[in-house]
């Protein structure tokens, strides 16, 4: 029986989206016939392109798969825990490398200013740093979630997963970042020459955005007062500066390295934008 | 052809086999299976030999995925996987690996089966060309909105989003005949593959 599926051709340009991909691969596996329908269409885009190799009647995948079997299944957060070497082609050059840990930098800046603020219960005028799931406390405990499938060696350990009092709070991120249907609120009227915005994200009580200019960024947030976690003023660590001025009804912090006087200048330039 | 489209594509069943999903990576060896083959038998001549080197350069690269970045596109990282796992089976074998070395950049490119079309059969050479000319016969039969759809999807590497823009409809009938101009040719090559 030809069983026609028109989410393996949407599959094969790309595009279909994670549910689709993860429905689509059940199908799959419950049914030969659409994963030989994979296989022809590749075959049939080889032969549009003129491509077409010998042997077009071999499918070794079954052997493949079989001999997989005995392979252990991975799993996303031993993926997500210990990255294997790569075995990328292309070496990374000094220079990317350099800007990737600045992205990083950056993104963990404004998700350290603006976790405090999301994930401590109380705001506290004392820095709480720390990022979610990154840390184990009080709402958090080690479970196993029933997984059937063989994990990777040494990676057996237990899931990581949060309380309610905790989830309530992801809970309400999530209607937030869902339901509200937000757009920017921010921006600002000033930046130093060169830079540009990498990132605008809207997070519950604020909004986070991010500049750079080669090796350099810096972050601007933008927090309803009361969630911020700096007080007024200034801070420096790390090579990075932390400017935190209160802007109305809202609390801006400027963080990277840049000088003070340009992050108090970007801290003042910050505005609605309406 | 479009690598980007085709990248992204892979990437979407690299990142499942990453998450834990093996029936991904199924999908990718049925997608890439001849062109491995293809290129591995650029190094070792004997077509079952050549079988048996890419079934294992397959395991290899899975076992290596949780590695893969991205850094490079995913066939790339394949390919030289596979140039790898055929010279060290030479080498095992106490053969020498052949001089000129395939460039994994180009491998994805160029005729990657000469050395086994020397060994294919007339009837097989013949059955390649009757299948590629029962391909092209298809699309060109094809009614007018769906072949210009899976031509611009095929040959120029259009998104659906860009086909819709085109053809002035919406993405979804653009999905949709993409989808029946491959049923349309799938109709026709299914019994030839199956035989």
């Amino acid at each position: 029986m030809h069983r026609a599926n028109d989410s393996i051709s949407a599959l094969m340009d790309g595009e279909v989206g994670e549910f689709e991909l993860r429905r689509t691969l059940e199908q799959v596996a419950d049914d030969p016939e659409l994963a030989q329908q994979w296989r022809r269409y590749h075959i049939a885009r080889a032969g549009l392109r003129g491509e077409l190799q010998s042997g077009l009647q071999i499918d070794i995948s079954a052997g493949v798969m079989s001999a997989l079997e005995q392979e252990p299944t991975y799993h996303p957060s031993a993926y997500d825990r210990e990255p294997a070497s790569s075995v990328s082609s292309k070496p990374v050059s000094r220079w990317w490398r350099s800007v990737s840990s600045m992205a990083v930098a950056a993104s963990v800046t404004a998700a350290v200013i603006l976790g405090a603020g999301n994930f401590s219960e109380s705001p506290s005028q004392t820095p709480n740093f720390y990022l979610p799931g990154a840390t184990v406390n009080g709402d958090l405990m080690r479970t196993n979630l029933g997984r059937s499938a063989p994990t990777m060696p040494g990676y057996d350990s237990p899931d990581v997963i949060r309380l309610s009092d905790g989830l309530k709070k992801y809970i309400d991120q999530h209607q937030h970042l869902v339901e509200a249907q937000r757009v920017p609120q921010w921006s600002t009227r000033w930046m130093p020459e060169g830079y540009s915005m990498v990132r605008h994200e809207l997070l519950p009580h604020g909004e986070v955005m991010v500049f750079a200019k080669g090796r350099d960024a810096f972050s601007v947030s933008v927090e309803e007062l009361g969630h911020q976690s700096l007080p007024e003023g200034v801070a420096q660590a790390d090579g990075y500066i932390a400017v935190g001025k209160r802007r109305g009804d809202h609390f801006v912090t400027v963080v990277g390295n840049v000088p003070l006087m340009i992050a108090d200048r970007i801290a003042s330039a910050v505005q609605p934008e309406r | 052809m479009s690598n980007e489209s085709q990248a992204a594509s892979d990437q979407v069943l690299v990142k499942r086999v990453q998450a834990g999903d093996k029936r991904a990576f199924d999908l990718l060896v049925k997608q890439y299976q001849h062109k491995i083959i293809g290129l591995i038998g650029r190094y070792v001549y004997d077509p079952h030999e050549a079988m048996d080197v890419a079934q294992e350069a397959f395991i290899k690269a899975y076992r290596a995925l949780p590695g893969f970045r991205g850094d490079s596109a995913f066939y790339t990282w394949l390919y030289r996987i596979a140039i790898n796992t055929a010279k060290n089976h030479l080498v095992s074998r106490s053969r020498r690996p052949p001089d000129v070395d395939v460039d994994v950049d180009d491998a994805h490119y160029i005729d990657t089966d000469s050395e086994l079309r020397e060994l294919e059969t007339p009837e097989s050479s013949l059955y390649r060309d009757e299948l590629e000319r029962v391909v092209k016969t298809t699309l060109d039969r094809l009614p007018e909105d769906l072949r210009v759809a899976l031509t611009l999807r095929e040959f120029e590497g259009m998104s659906y989003e860009d086909i819709a823009n085109v053809m002035d409809c919406p993405v979804g009938t653009v999905r949709s005949r993409i989808f029946r101009a491959r049923e349309a040719i799938d109709k026709e090559i299914a019994p030839l593959l199956a035989n």
